[in-house]
């Protein structure tokens, strides 16, 4: 049973990677598929650096989005203005996003939890303010950018505007990094530091962790890694405007990782999933399609709080301590069930003292 | 054996209430001292203003020869002086082990783009780290639990853990608060042996503790606080028959009854 449990973690990564190279063969003929697709992962994507600071309890959910939206127009604006290659930005810009986050991030993570949350959705629609208002001859003002030149050609591989598989590979490649960074830092002191902040910093300081600086970090590891994506997303779909960006867009990346959920890299992937395939079924629905996601979220939060990852999970552990009842072993510890749950964050927002 | 620590006219308000008014407390080099005293005498505050979890209103804290006044928690753990807390203060969803190599962080010691690109130095560091860690369960005698969540431990068990991801980096001094409260009689005697263990291991101790019998066995010296200020201090056979305390304790009718 132990070696069935390592091998399905270990290779839980892995098995996105089938679908992931299977996918353009399917549906490499098809814009729309091939589109859809490409969002879908880029969301994921950016789910994903969200769940970074979420394991710090950095509730810059609705924020986030901004974050991409700095990547996405500082790229644009150089490759427009300034004539640099997109493949310089893709490793320019996101150190860039990186830095103003930190400075923001300075003042910011002062304030916790909920306050953190409120903070950042300001910040969010400052930053749709300054791209709609602010140096319009560079950033397009409302209207937002359009006709950008995307990614340059690399050699033989072209990237114009129907090479939607050029682009799915380039993205893949880019999420490829991400899920490496995360992973590392999942799995070192780093990846631990982060989550003892968010499970006792009181603890973490008198161990003598700087837990103003570890959550610095987590931040600035997060947004330049959103920023990434949003050079990306600039590239590939040559036309945005800042509501893109705005907190109201924000929100919906906390649907994805609720219903995905968050106990693993593959939750809000699973949310993101879903959540495509059910929009695009659902198209005939229109405007009601807002108030049926309304009712799954509050669904999933009073009944499936560890999302459909948790569910599948518990599934999961349920048929092997079966399977092994059923070959006469003694029965596994319900601990040992329970253990590997993660445990929601706790929810605290002031600091504790005692 | 040189003084380790040392709080000069030490004072913190809270608004009107003086929870520490002007005390004095040294601790020697490999002493286990105990610092007792009745609900709000200042006990677990005297922890959190010499860790600078709260400043000092007034008053000077000298660690090791150097002042430590005002400078963060997570600086003071860094000189070595570690505190262990009064709730059973963990990483709930962490497993035993994790907690453990939470507290030896500071020696891995490597850093961020180590752990990126998995160098060797980073690797070797972090068995290091991990060797450490088991070490330090074995001697709590809690390796066994090492991969349990330390929520479902046993209470007892949680104990041993707090004190220790305290002890973990073989800190040259240790705060403990109340690290016997709550328990019974043999885990008393348990964590007794624990903690003496830890002493002999070259790690000087303050405790701060409500339970007298295992206080008076274990520590070399004691302080008695009331009301922020120090009441009494010595040997706990001087302790045990100072008048001052048995009143504070008993209150002046049961000393007068007993006389």
């Amino acid at each position: 049973m132990q070696q069935i449990k390592r091998l399905y973690h270990n290779n839980s990564i892995g098995l996105m990677v089938v679908p992931l190279l299977i996918f353009p063969i399917f549906a490499g003929g098809n814009p729309y598929l091939m589109f859809t697709g490409i969002l879908a992962l880029y969301t994921i994507g950016v789910t994903l650096t969200l769940r970074l600071k979420l394991s710090s309890y950095l509730l810059d959910i609705a924020g986030h989005l901004a974050w991409v939206g700095m990547g996405a127009y500082f790229s644009s604006a150089l490759q427009v203005h300034l004539g640099w290659p997109f493949w310089v930005n893709l490793i320019a810009v996101p150190p860039i996003v990186g830095l103003i986050s930190v400075l923001v991030a300075m003042p910011a993570i002062r304030t916790q939890g909920v306050y953190l949350a409120i903070v950042a959705i300001a910040f969010a629609d400052i930053v749709v303010l300054f791209f709609g208002n602010m140096f319009t001859g560079v950033f397009g003002g409302h209207g937002g950018l359009y006709a950008l030149p995307g990614v340059n050609n690399l050699g033989p591989i072209s990237f114009g505007k129907d090479d939607h598989v050029a682009y799915y590979f380039l993205l893949v490649g880019i999420m490829a990094f991400i899920v490496y960074i995360l992973r590392r830092i999942d799995r070192s002191r780093i990846g631990l530091s982060f989550r003892s902040v968010r499970e006792q910093a009181d603890l973490s300081e008198a161990v003598g962790l700087n837990v103003y600086w570890t959550k610095v970090l987590n931040w600035g590891i997060s947004c330049s890694l959103a920023g990434l994506l949003g050079v990306f997303f600039a590239a590939y779909l040559r036309a945005f405007n800042p509501d893109e960006f705005s907190s109201a867009a924000g929100f919906f990346l906390m649907a994805y990782i609720i219903i995905g959920g968050r106990g693993h890299l593959l939750g809000p992937a699973l949310g993101v999933v879903l959540f495509v395939v059910m929009r695009e079924s659902l198209r005939s629905l229109e405007l009601w399609q807002s108030l049926f996601w309304g009712v799954i979220m509050i669904i999933f939060i009073m009944f499936i709080p560890d999302g459909i990852y948790g569910l599948i999970k518990r599934g999961w552990e349920w048929g092997i301590a079966f399977r092994a009842r059923q070959a006469a072993a003694p029965v596994p510890a319900p601990a040992a069930v329970a253990a590997s749950t993660t445990p929601p964050p706790s929810e605290r927002v002031g600091p504790s003292s005692g | 054996m040189g003084v380790l620590l040392e709080a000069r006219g030490l004072k913190r308000y809270f608004g009107g209430v003086r929870a520490l008014d002007g005390l004095d407390v040294t601790v020697n080099e490999g002493e286990i001292v105990g610092i007792i005293g009745p609900n709000g005498a200042g006990k677990s505050t005297l922890f959190n203003v010499i860790t600078n979890v709260f400043p000092p209103t007034a008053g000077q804290v000298f660690y090791n020869g150097e002042e430590i006044t005002g400078i963060p928690p997570h600086e003071v753990a860094r000189k070595g002086l570690m505190r262990t807390f009064q709730r059973n203060l963990l990483y709930p969803p962490f497993s035993v082990l994790d907690n453990v190599r939470m507290a030896l962080h500071l020696k891995s010691g490597y850093n961020f783009f180590e752990a990126l690109f998995n160098t060797p130095s980073y690797r070797r560091k972090e068995e290091l780290v991990d060797k450490q860690a088991l070490a330090t369960l074995g001697s709590a005698d809690i390796l066994a639990l090492k991969d349990r969540i330390s929520s479902f431990c046993s209470f007892g068990a949680q104990r041993r853990l707090g004190i220790s991801v305290g002890v973990a980096t073989q800190p040259k001094m240790v705060l403990m608060d109340e690290p016997m409260a709550a328990l019974n009689p043999e885990q008393v005697s348990n964590i007794t042996k624990f903690v003496r263990q830890i002493r002999d291991a070259g790690t000087t101790i303050a405790i701060v503790e409500h339970n007298m019998r295992p206080i008076f066995a274990l520590c070399d010296r004691v302080v008695v606080l009331a009301q922020g200020r120090k009441l009494a201090e010595g040997t706990p056979a001087e302790i045990r028959d100072n008048e001052l305390v048995i009143q504070t304790y008993l209150g002046r009718h049961g000393s007068a009854a007993a006389h």
